[in-house]
């Protein structure tokens, strides 16, 4: 299978290229694997009887929203990061009263993306490259009829 | 301060405002559900990271990207800041639907999902990138049905707009009058 990004070869390679300059980046694979709910990207979601149920059959409750940061150091190389949204998901439909979560939306940037290419420090190994995720999404329940 | 020093701490402030900017990944015109995470339908326990019933694969990259360059003038002073942002918005909500057959009876399940961002910069240039990643695969429902009591989005394809309900060999009334017109 293909591998999802290759941006640290990319951001390697740019270095290269472009000689003094510098680089600094992460990688963060995005999991929801402990979740105990349905989270889906689309605007709709089953029930247990495989009935598809569309957003006029949903009630919207609240917002999700998760916010994490990935970091890495060695220009973007190390470690691959992780995050890990299940417990945040969780926790917050179960206090909405929530069954499911629609119109999930998954961002990168922003935030302490700012690392990456901050001046002179960025050419230093050491100096840690961040990927700012965040998660949001409509926490929702069925109607009553 | 000296102007070389006042163009780094620009490109600084400039990758700061591009942050701002980040890449989204989502499908929300989707017909089939796009699930991330074990839980398959509301009531259902977690399932295993494979379900049975494997049709296709689809995957999908969103991406933001920012170039800025200082071009100097001759008295080494900065003549002009160029700066340029762009991307590849998601598509996943189209090839999910090129990628599910019947709406009713479909998922799509993530296995992998990865965001990166990284910034390149030199002294008179800055290079900033998003991305997020996601790749799945279309899983046959054995007990999907839509619900009766909600009609379904049209899906516009090669055949024209056409409603998940309607059968794959039904002919569009306009290509009917067309060939009795033949006739």
């Amino acid at each position: 299978m293909k591998p999802p990004v290759n941006l640290s070869r990319g951001a390697g390679a740019l270095c290269i290229l472009f000689g003094l300059s510098s680089c600094a980046g992460a990688t963060a694979q995005v999991k929801a694997e402990r979740a105990r709910y349905p989270l889906s990207l689309s605007s709709v979601v089953r029930q247990q009887d495989g009935v598809l149920l569309q957003e006029r059959s949903l009630e919207k409750l609240a917002r999700l929203n998760v916010s994490s940061n990935a970091v890495a150091i060695g220009y973007s190389h190390l470690p691959k990061g992780e995050v890990d949204i299940s417990e945040e998901v969780n926790k917050q439909v179960r206090k909405a009263g929530g069954e499911a979560v629609i119109n999930l939306t998954i961002s990168a940037g922003g935030g302490c993306g700012f690392f990456n290419a901050f001046p002179f420090l960025n050419l230093l190994p050491f100096w840690p490259g961040c990927v700012p995720v965040s998660v949001t999404g409509d926490i929702v329940k069925r109607r009553r009829p | 301060m000296s102007r070389r020093f006042r163009v780094c701490a620009g490109s600084w402030v400039l990758c700061a405002i591009a942050g701002c900017t980040g890449a989204h990944q989502t499908a929300d015109l989707a017909r089939v559900p796009v699930l991330l995470g074990p839980v398959k339908c509301i009531g259902c326990e977690p399932a295993g990271r494979r379900a049975p019933g494997a049709l296709g694969n689809t995957s999908d990259e969103a991406q933001v990207e920012m170039w800025s360059i200082a071009l100097l003038s001759f008295d080494g002073g900065v003549d002009q800041v160029m700066t340029d942002i762009g991307g590849t918005p998601s598509s996943l909500a189209k090839k999910v639907n090129d990628g599910t057959g019947s709406a009713c009876a479909e998922n799509m399940v993530l296995h992998d999902v990865a965001a990166s961002s990284y910034g390149v910069n030199g002294l008179f240039f800055l290079h900033t990138k998003s991305v997020v990643t996601v790749s799945g695969t279309a899983n046959r429902v054995p007990n999907g049905t839509c619900d009766p009591t909600v009609e379904l989005w049209p899906v516009s394809g090669p055949r024209g707009i056409t409603w998940p309900e309607q059968p794959e060999a039904t002919t569009p009334q306009h290509e009917n009058d067309g060939r009795s017109k033949l006739q």
